[in-house]
């Protein structure tokens, strides 16, 4: 019988009874024809692949990393704590060693979901991936990781979420913001002054194909890697740069990705968006699945493959070329560009906006970073929505130093309760999380 | 013979289908010759009863049948053991279901007093198939399993050597023990005796002690087993979040042992397993009244794809085709018509089928941002039952 190089262990979990609406491109059916693929291709049979159910995961697990308004059981459905507690138990078997890596195929999708959550924007509310590796960190102690992300859009809730923290580097490979939703995902966007230079960017031109990404990945991705030396690589694994993707632009194919998978060769991968699912999601996850067990995928073909097609035109060669020059050399700058910036600074104040696409909210925001010598920093989160409910959030981050624990805590019992809806105090340090109101 | 792997079953599994059809061939010479062996001795005989051949679903089908489809009549043992038990049973509790023979013991679980399936069918030699099969799992401890002491503990099994030295054996074996501590009797006692003195010798304890330490190594053995399987069930995939949350996990009420050392083990498997454990009055023979009284079965699924306007079912060979507004209330009624006709081909007799829907879905296909039509998926099978129960005959309590 046919057995897998490596262990792999598999939470597969299409949550065949959930969706968004009947016809929104997050239904029921999205797994369905990659469970005909996985099933019919006899994935479960072969030795060293382990398929676990989602564990349920918990509000402190929530709370670790979102402020939800007004609070979890409010924002956030069973459905959404499976899927967060489906990459839960993916990253429980590899911390355990009970598999050498794993892929949680799960559904919904968490990378746009940001630390304050008023709604569901890009389909996600919780964002799975952050909830692991604070769930792991909280259980197995610190650990410097990478996350790189390869759906077509940009990560941006993951990128708020690890915005200041340098122990996790986040890499984000996007079609340009310019033309696609969030609209973010620049070169600039380079991290909070705790992190300067660990947010790193790749906006692609769209038409971008095989060449390119694997380009930027052995070209940009790896070098910076190879040098952050992460413990962990998690693989954020969006498949809509697929060509037959019907909301982006994009020209990777099925055994493209699994290429991708194989060279990055990350510890766990977490399932984000694609949404063409009959025409890529069965041939990319079982290209993925068979990279990360060390099998043979050079046959995984679509149907419809036309190489001549999906071939990269020379300007987007060049153009990709380019931006790989551009984002390394900003990446080796890292410590001079963090002196500029933070040069006779205190702090740091990022005022956004921030839009809920699928539930049509609009929130504006102020983020306010304390500049710390000896740890990444306190910060602040003051918000509103254009439905009302003002909140005032404190965070203090895993590797606070005494001082700025103080802060974080008298700056939460100076918080005025009757000027918030809610006031809420993130201490990582101690895993705890409390709120006030009136 | 060539086999066709979709009129084997239609579920997916590529690797699956290719072994089981493999197998189908590679037995069918074996099987026409074995089936036309039993109507020529029936014909000698002039006994004109239909033929029947048990499967390793607890159910059966014709012997003409079965000529066509041999790989299903591979492994029927445990499953006919499961029906026996199931012949003096009446019960819609989980329950643990143990065969304890002279070599092994097979394990099987009721669900609500159902015995539960293998997910996709049996692994043959090391290759996993598409043959649909009662769950049983064997363990290599039986009432002539060796004994062995080996650092000072005790090793039961895997293997049989000899029968048991109370029957003229050379080596201990838990039927000796169960004889000496009068539990059993048959054979020599005084023999059995001698068996438990030698192992005891090594354990510094008596003939009578070494005995009850060999029965309850032996219930350590089972129940470690039925632990990991009950583990191993419990965590099986599931698909929707109904099921995660709700979904159903089997706690055994109670133990239903057959075979030989049934009684004498029931004891000291209620007091391991801290549940009621249960026999048939004829514990000894409850495989043969399995076999004797087990129902015709069959199972087939169909797609139906309203976009394509399709409706096929690849174990009966039907393709037909139906309008677009076709719905899953029409296709479980025509899933129910289809598997009893089915049944009836296997050689079922019109009262005797129970038609049931195992799994329904629906799914709306949607291209581009449009619903285009329907996706549904049916298993329709009948159900292992039996011909009549024998309920008068129920089960003793230890």
């Amino acid at each position: 019988m046919l057995a897998a190089k490596h262990r792999l262990g598999l939470v597969f979990f299409p949550a065949f009874d959930w969706a968004i609406s009947p016809s929104h491109p997050e239904r029921e059916e999205r797994l369905l024809y990659t469970q005909d693929q996985i099933f019919e291709e006899g994935i479960m049979d072969i030795e060293n692949i382990k398929s676990y159910n989602p564990l349920l995961a918990s509000k402190k697990d929530v709370q670790r990393v979102h402020f939800c308004v007004p609070d979890v059981d409010e924002r956030v459905t069973k459905s959404h704590l499976i899927s967060a507690g489906g990459a839960i138990k993916a990253a429980h078997v590899v911390m355990e060693k009970e598999v050498d890596k794993a892929f949680a195929l799960i559904r919904p999708p968490g990378h746009h979901a940001q630390r304050v959550v008023y709604g569901d924007r890009g389909f996600c509310i919780i964002n799975i991936e952050a909830i692991m590796l604070e769930n792991i960190r909280a259980k197995y102690g610190p650990m410097r990781t990478a996350i790189v992300d390869t759906d077509c859009h940009h990560g941006d809730g993951t990128q708020d979420i690890y915005w200041n923290d340098k122990n996790t580097l986040f890499i984000s490979f996007h079609q340009d913001g310019r033309t696609l939703y969030p609209g973010t995902g620049f070169l600039d966007e380079f991290g909070g002054p705790g992190a300067i230079g660990y947010n790193i960017n790749i906006p692609l031109p769209p038409g971008t194909g095989e060449e390119g990404f694997l380009y930027v990945l052995d070209n940009l991705v790896m070098p910076i890697l190879d040098e952050y030396k992460p413990d962990l690589v998690i693989n954020s694994a969006g498949q809509d740069n697929h060509y037959t993707d019907p909301l982006t632009n994009m020209n990777f194919t099925a055994r493209g990705y699994a290429e991708l998978n194989h060279r990055l060769n990350p510890d766990i991968a977490v399932l984000e968006g694609g949404y063409s699912i009959e025409g890529a999601l069965p041939y990319v996850n079982l290209g993925i699945i068979l990279a990360m067990a060390g099998l043979d995928y050079s046959h995984i073909q679509e149907p419809d493959f036309d190489e001549e097609k999906l071939k990269q035109s020379p300007k987007i060669t060049e153009y990709i070329k380019r931006l790989c020059e551009n984002i390394h050399n900003r990446w080796k700058q890292k410590e001079q560009i963090a002196q500029e910036v933070l040069k006779g600074r205190d702090y740091i104040i990022r005022e956004r906006q921030v839009y809920y696409d699928t539930d049509g909210i609009m929130e504006y925001q102020t983020q306010r970073f304390k500049i710390c010598k000896r740890c990444s920093g306190v910060n602040t989160i003051e918000s509103i929505s254009d439905r009302g409910m003002p909140i005032f959030a404190v965070t203090i981050p895993l590797d606070a130093c005494s001082s700025c624990i103080d802060e974080g805590y008298s700056t939460y019992k100076k918080a005025d309760v009757q000027k918030y809806f809610k006031v809420y105090l993130q201490d990582r340090p101690s895993d705890t999380f409390l709120t006030k109101s009136i | 013979m060539i086999t066709l792997g979709h009129t084997l079953s239609g579920k997916l599994n590529f690797p699956r289908r290719v072994f089981t059809s493999y197998y189908n061939s590679a037995i069918y010479r074996t099987f026409k010759e074995f089936c036309e062996s039993i109507h020529q001795a029936l014909q000698r005989q002039n006994i004109k009863a239909p033929v029947y051949i048990l499967k390793a679903d607890g159910g059966t089908m014709s012997l003409r049948a079965g000529e066509k489809y041999p790989v299903n009549t591979i492994l029927s043992g445990p499953a006919a053991s499961v029906m026996g038990g199931q012949a003096f049973l009446e019960t819609f509790q989980d329950a643990v279901f143990l065969d304890i023979g002279g070599t092994t013991t097979d394990i099987a679980f009721l669900a609500d007093g159902v015995p539960l399936f293998e997910p996709l069918g049996i692994k043959i030699a090391g290759f996993p198939t598409l043959v649909r099969a009662l769950y049983t799992v064997s363990i290599g401890v039986g009432g002539d399993s060796k004994i062995a002491v080996e650092n000072q503990s005790l090793v039961i099994g895997p293997e049989r050597l000899d029968r048991p030295m109370a029957l003229g054996g050379k080596y201990p074996t838990p039927t000796d023990a169960m004889i000496v501590l009068g539990l059993m009797d048959i054979g020599d006692k005084g023999k059995a005796v001698s068996a438990m003195e030698e192992i005891g010798q090594f354990l510094n304890l008596s003939a009578q002690d070494a005995a009850k330490k060999v029965l309850d190594k032996m219930a350590d053995i089972i129940k470690d087993k039925v632990d990991e399987l009950l583990d191993d069930i419990n965590s099986h995939p599931v698909y929707t979040v109904k099921e995660l949350l709700y979904g159903k996990k089997i706690k055994p009420r109670f133990i239903q042992a057959i075979g030989g050392p049934a009684k004498a083990l029931a004891p000291v498997l209620e007091n391991r397993f801290g549940i009621p454990c249960i026999y048939p009055k004829i514990y000894q023979a409850a495989n043969a009244v399995g076999a004797a009284l087990a129902r015709t079965t069959a199972e087939i699924t169909m797609f139906v794809d309203t976009a394509q306007k399709t409706l096929s079912v690849p174990e009966l060979g039907v393709y037909e085709e139906v309008s677009s507004t076709y719905g899953l209330e029409e296709a479980r009624m025509r899933a129910l018509d289809l598997i009893k006709e089915q049944s009836r081909l296997l050689g079922a007799k019109d009262d005797e089928i129970k038609a049931e829907i195992v799994e329904a879905s629906c799914f709306n296909m949607v291209r581009g941002f449009y619903t285009s039509g329907k996706n549904i998926r049916i298993r329709a099978q009948t159900k292992p039952g039996l011909i009549y129960h024998l309920w008068s005959d129920k089960n003793v309590s230890s």
